[in-house]
């Protein structure tokens, strides 16, 4: 018996960290103010409703919430006990719809390296080295009144933080992943700790740590719905399938615009090509070109050619591009 | 103050030339890591720069020094809290963990405390064992880990003696939050950079030291 339950509790521990990929489903909910945030439980996770609404307004969204592979509908979208909203929701069951399960994907679309998402560092700018001249001038005039110096030294550090600084741009990845064999394409979005999405359709949500607290978030401001991944100090995965993607060959680049791509094949490793655009072939190998990203070959299968390339971004952000079959 | 010895001598000056250069290579290594740029940022990746800041001033604060020495860990204190400041503030804006951030801060104004105030006190009571200790402590443990650690191929970084030897140094204690293990708790985090051995050695230290400063001890 003690076994027994022993067994169970492991079990039940172990539960949250079973999934390394956990699907996003997602509901219509028509939502009835008055309202500003409301908490809900869908599946496992929470999921905040953000709409502010005046009392008689209503809104359709589109609702993401984490599931399970074939729980997700037990667990849809209870009412969380500390939201004090007034907000009328309903939600119809038959509009719940989950991903496949994700082992159904090809292997080879399952099996790779995440994009490293390393945190954007800031740059010390003049104003703060000045200010770092001026406190350790101080500091040393106060050499004889050691107590007062280090006084100084913590009121100068202290002031530190009113010193304006730039903004920094938190980086963002999306990856398009294709397999020839199955024809099958995933589109991977990350972020660190914020991830912003189009209200899309369901797929599948990854964060390393594993033990990071994660949350969904729906806005809504002017009739334009966003949904937001939040997991301090993680960085943040999202993945869908898409269709209709058209595959890069040899003879052409397809719809893509490659800034740099490489291309593996079979006895040879990796080569650069350096950039590939417009409609021409693929160029030569390149006898000095840069070497690919660590983690964008990383974990892909071998025997097979492999294209690799960084895409031209309109936005600035990384957005890259791995195709397993190329030929 | 006089001298167990019967020499009447003034305190030195709190900053003679040694000190100060030992104090400016320290500042320099540890704003360093802010300064990277290219491979050398790209090598440190997500490492937290507010760790890294408090090796260098634990190497060269509690260096054993004279009876006649007055005290300078406030002073250092106060030349480190501004270039401190920006380490963090520089965290900060990475967006790493500022709970792990708090408790790395405390950690290192804590165990900078302690070395500074135990060798001011193992000087004043003529402790001869606090060479030794600081030594030990500051400088062998962690050369012995990694040289463990590179002998054995990495075999022996993560469990067994060197990871128990080194968790008594101050110095290893830092260089591990530098970058924990992914997937560490804050929980984790705060008790690896506040109740480790390491801060508690240096506690232990410095009450060690004032004790015989109490007593006079020449031991």
């Amino acid at each position: 018996m003690k076994s027994g339950v022993l067994i169970l509790v492991l079990l039940l521990l172990s539960w949250s960290t079973a999934w390394a990929q956990d699907p996003v489903a997602t509901v219509e909910v028509q939502i009835e103010g008055p309202s500003e945030v409301v908490g809900f439980s869908g599946g496992f996770e929470r999921t905040d409703l953000c709409v502010g609404l005046t009392s008689g307004e209503n809104r359709r969204l589109l609702v993401p919430f984490l599931s399970r592979d074939g729980l997700g509908e037990q667990f849809a979208l209870a009412r969380l006990g500390a939201s004090q909203s007034a907000a009328d929701l309903r939600w119809d069951q038959e509009s719940i719809e989950s991903p496949q399960p994700w082992k159904d994907l090809p292997r080879s679309l399952r099996s790779r390296g995440l994009p490293s998402l390393a945190a954007v560092r800031p740059r010390v700018g003049g104003l703060r080295w000045v200010w770092l001249t001026v406190a350790v001038l101080i500091v040393l005039g106060l050499r004889r009144r050691p107590w007062r110096a280090l006084l100084a030294g913590a009121l100068c550090g202290t002031t530190l933080y009113w010193l304006p600084a730039a903004p920094i741009a938190p980086p963002v990845v999306r990856l398009l992943e294709g397999d020839a064999a199955s024809g099958r394409w995933i589109e991977l979005r990350g972020a660190r700790d914020r991830l912003e999405l189009e209200p899309v359709s369901t797929g599948w949500v990854r964060h390393l740590p594993q033990t990071a607290d994660r949350r969904l978030e729906v806005h809504e401001h002017s009739g334009r719905a966003r949904w937001s991944i939040l997991s301090a100090g993680a960085r943040i995965y999202f993945m869908r399938e898409v269709l209709a993607v058209e595959a890069p060959g040899p003879q052409g680049p397809g719809s893509h615009v490659f800034e740099e791509v490489w291309l593996k094949e079979s006895g040879v490793g990796w080569t650069a090509r350096g950039p590939w655009r417009g409609q021409g072939a693929l160029p030569n190998a390149l006898p000095a070109g840069v070497s690919p990203p660590g983690w964008l070959v990383a974990g892909l299968p071998q025997g097979v050619p492999i294209l690799a390339g960084r895409l031209a971004d309109e936005d600035g952000n990384g957005a890259w591009l791995r195709y397993v079959g190329f030929e | 103050m006089s001298s167990t010895l019967g020499r009447t001598a003034a305190p030195s000056d709190s900053l003679d030339w040694r000190r100060g250069l030992a104090w400016i290579l320290a500042a320099c290594f540890s704003i360093a890591p802010l300064v990277a740029r290219g491979e050398f940022e790209a090598a440190l990746g997500d490492a937290s720069r507010s760790a890294m800041f408090w090796i260098p001033w634990f190497l060269v604060i509690g260096v054993p020094r004279g009876p006649q020495e007055r005290r300078v860990w406030p002073l250092a204190m106060g030349l480190v809290l501004p270039l401190f400041a920006l380490a963090f503030e520089f965290d900060w804006r990475a967006d790493l963990d500022p709970r792990r951030m708090q408790a790395i801060g405390t950690a290192g104004v804590l165990v900078f405390l302690c070395l500074g105030e135990a060798s001011f006190q193992a000087g004043r009571a003529r402790w001869s064992l606090y060479g030794p200790i600081w030594f030990l402590l500051v400088f062998l443990l962690p050369a012995l880990t990694t040289a463990l650690a590179w002998s054995s191929g990495g075999r022996l970084r993560a469990e067994g003696l060197a990871s128990n030897l080194a968790s008594f140094s101050p110095i290893s204690a830092m260089w591990r939050d530098v970058q924990p293990p992914e997937g560490a708790l804050w929980r984790e985090a705060v008790e690896s950079a506040l109740f480790c051995p390491s801060t508690l050695s240096c506690v232990v230290l410095v009450v060690l030291a004032s004790v015989m400063a109490r007593r006079g001890s020449t031991t």
